[in-house]
């Protein structure tokens, strides 16, 4: 039995079904603190999904809800539906104020286990609601299609709002959305501790997909994009602490409401034994790798572009796309096809899973050419491992390669970044002193033990306990 | 003028942001006239700078973008891609992997149909989306090339093996034009000119006119003038224009 506290991950669309950087994050956060139980809550948009990681034992209970199912409910709301209605129509009017998002009366006024699927047509109040709001957003288009989505969106909010989360001392949200509003209305029920850790910015990956997407329009684009900006908000305005990755998110967790004093930086961390212990053999001609999966965000095509510039101006390179390509067929054939015809077959290889261990020991330069990132753990490793690194401009990596322009270039300019990989070639003494400088700082700032550590920390004084626990 | 009334005292609720929502809104009485003049006076061309964002995620949207808004957006993008601020360059570059993938998606669906039930119509929409895929690669000139050689390999076979149907030739011809393999091109349309066909006919002029050869364009065109060739009226034009020309 765990001697620690009791922590309540919360999950959203991602760990233990989907892997990634944030589901790898999690299952090693709950393997480095083995005294502390874990309690998974987890939020899913199907059910019956497959268990992509093998829980660790100190993973004492796991929950999964799906988003979009509709449970039974039972029970009324205290004070009847209209003033239940009432309450939501507050709600409405603060999220679209931008003012502080509250949640205080919707939550007394909610019991768990309820779930007001169908109030939004039997209550007038709740009614009168709907179409007034119709009136004002979208006179000219359909009713129904306000309707649906307006409800769609309420199912989804009031199926979290009535949940139930497992008993703990202490609630984690990975993430704002709706695993943050699961924390905030158990905080708000329990008066637990709510610590809140994003890795991206919520709110801003959501509303980069309704912009590009092409199955939602007018005004309900704006009517989600607010929805997500308000459950932001109204994590950072309730979390006790807000961890980033890096400053640059931090800032905009304090524009969006987070209390300055309680937002902090944790940065990612790796295994530093792991990668600097690598013993690194030069072999013949030069190698630039990509560790990454065969998927668009990758944008593993500016890497063959890339690839056909720099096989032009330093014969003999091999170019390594090491990880998996099994995610996305189509851009994978395509991608094998663009290399054939570019020539490079033999000098372009996909590796598939693998480890990247035995790569980084003959790797020249790692490249990343991703379109979007938060703080990529290949940088960290490649630096640990003694590797230069040439990169897109994304998320904090400008940061982690000093702004030094040489070796930063905008998404998919191929050019560039071919010319910082012949930079890279060119100044191989240069290489090994700032490869060097990088090594130093791996090790002060981005030590795994260090980084999970200061979440022990975190769990001890937030917890109900407050006792001391091995960490 | 009390119309404009309604923006200098505009309370926050409904705004049609373009001017067909617009119209429909005065239709119903829920903004002044006054709002389409101003949403239809304001339209701005899509690749004027400075960018409106919101107009670019609009277009973005469409589920209907042809292949001119497509290619357009895409330069657009690019551009964004380069901004300092690092949420429009994201945008920009998402754009790009959206409108890609869009486009990969339907090759893929057509790919896999191609292998259950070939045949001549899923053949030529493979390569016409092959074709469009690489008119929206115009900054990346190998890209381009890589793609162009899909279309015609989709359409004529790995080794140019197969003659293209009459169907086939204004697309085969327009990759071929794309990928300046004019003589290729000539040959293909071969002695169109001798079967009266008249569009055949202005592709050859097309051909002619890709490599230079303004006297042959003015020649065909010229030709089909004396003729009195049924055409439309943007045809017309063309020929008007050669006919009258001194080349």
């Amino acid at each position: 039995m765990s001697e620690g506290p009791t922590v309540c991950l919360l999950v959203e669309g991602s760990y233990p079904f989907i892997t990634g950087g944030v589901s790898a994050w999690v299952q090693e956060l709950i393997a480095a603190l083995p005294h502390v139980a874990f309690t998974l809550f987890t939020i899913s948009p199907a059910e019956k999904q497959v268990l992509r990681y093998e829980l660790p034992r100190n993973v004492v209970g796991h929950r999964d809800v799906v988003l979009n199912e509709k449970v039974r409910s039972r029970g009324r709301p205290r004070g009847g539906g209209a003033a239940f209605a009432t309450a939501i129509r507050a709600m409405h009017a603060a999220f679209a104020s931008k003012s502080d998002p509250g949640l205080e009366e919707v939550v007394a006024l909610m019991r768990p286990g309820w779930f007001p699927y169908e109030d939004s047509v039997r209550e007038a109040e709740a009614w009168e609601m709907i179409v007034s709001a119709n009136a004002e957003h979208n006179p000219v288009y359909p009713f129904s299609e306000y309707f649906w989505s307006w409800k769609s969106a309420h199912d989804m909010v009031l199926r979290i709002i009535g949940e139930e989360l497992p008993e703990a001392d202490l609630y984690h949200a990975v993430c704002t959305g709706y695993a943050g509003l699961a924390a905030v209305t158990t905080k708000l029920r329990t008066g637990r501790a709510f610590l809140l850790t994003e890795h991206g910015l919520y709110h801003k990956e959501r509303e980069m997909e309704i912009k590009r997407a092409q199955f939602v329009k007018g005004y309900q684009r704006d009517m989600w994009i607010a929805m997500y900006n308000g459950l932001s908000r109204l994590s950072y305005r309730y979390a006790d602490v807000v961890v980033s990755l890096f400053e640059q998110n931090r800032r905009r967790q304090i524009e969006m409401g987070a209390d300055e004093d309680k937002a902090m930086v944790i940065p990612n961390g790796i295994d530093i034994p792991r990668f600097s212990s690598i013993v690194r053999k030069k072999r013949d001609g030069f190698h630039v790798g990509l560790v990454g999966r065969v998927v668009p965000i990758k944008d593993i095509k500016t890497f063959i572009l890339m690839a056909k510039i720099v096989a032009g101006w330093i014969p003999g390179t091999t170019f390594w796309c090491i990880g998996p390509t099994d995610e996305d067929h189509a851009y994978f054939e395509d991608c094998r096809s663009l290399v054939e015809s570019f020539q490079l077959t033999d000098s372009f290889k996909f590796t598939g899973k693998a480890d990247v261990r035995s790569f980084y020991e003959f790797l020249d330069v790692l490249l990343l050419t991703s379109v979007r990132e938060a703080q990529p753990l290949v940088i960290l490793e490649a630096f640990a491992a003694g590797l230069p690194v040439v990169s897109t401009r994304v998320g904090n990596v400008p940061e982690l390669l000093d702004y030094d322009e040489r070796f930063l270039a905008s998404s998919k300019d191929a050019q560039k970044l071919a010319q910082a990989v012949q930079y890279v070639h060119g100044h191989p003494d240069e290489m090994r002193a700032v490869s060097g400088k990088n090594r130093d700082k791996v090790d002060r700032f981005y030590d795994k033990t260090e980084v999970f550590r200061r979440y022990g920390e975190l769990y001890r004084t937030l917890s109900r306990r407050g006792t001391e626990w091995p960490g | 003028m009390a119309g404009f009334d309604f923006f200098r005292s505009r309370r926050p609720g409904y705004l049609p942001r373009t001017p067909a929502a617009a119209l429909k809104a005065v239709g119903t009485g829920t903004v002044p006239a006054e709002q389409f003049v101003y949403a239809s006076a304001s339209a701005k061309p899509l690749d004027e700078e400075p960018f409106d964002l919101e107009e670019i995620q609009r277009v973005l949207a469409r589920p209907d973008l042809n292949l001119q808004s497509s290619v357009l957006l895409k330069t657009v993008l690019e551009k964004l891609v380069g901004s300092k601020d690092q949420e429009v360059a994201l945008f920009g570059a998402e754009g790009i992997n959206s409108l890609e993938s869009r486009a990969l998606t339907r090759i893929e669906k057509l790919r896999t149909e191609m292998k259950r039930r070939p045949g001549e119509d899923v053949r030529r929409r493979l390569a016409r989306e092959y074709f469009e895929m690489a008119e929206l690669q115009a900054g990346s000139e190998s890209v381009r090339a890589f793609y162009l050689r899909e279309a015609y390999a989709s359409l004529c076979g790995e080794e140019g093996e197969l003659v293209p149907s009459r169907a086939d030739l204004p697309l085969a011809v327009d990759i071929l034009v794309a990928r300046r393999l004019l003589d290729e091109a000539d040959v293909l349309l071969g002695s169109a000119s001798d079967t009266g066909d008249v569009e055949l006919q202005l592709m050859s002029a097309r051909v002619a006119f890709h490599a230079r050869d303004f006297v042959a364009v003015a020649d065909i065109c010229r030709a089909l003038a004396a003729r009195g060739a049924d055409v439309g009226e943007e045809e017309k034009r063309v020929i008007s224009f050669w006919v009258d020309r001194d080349v």
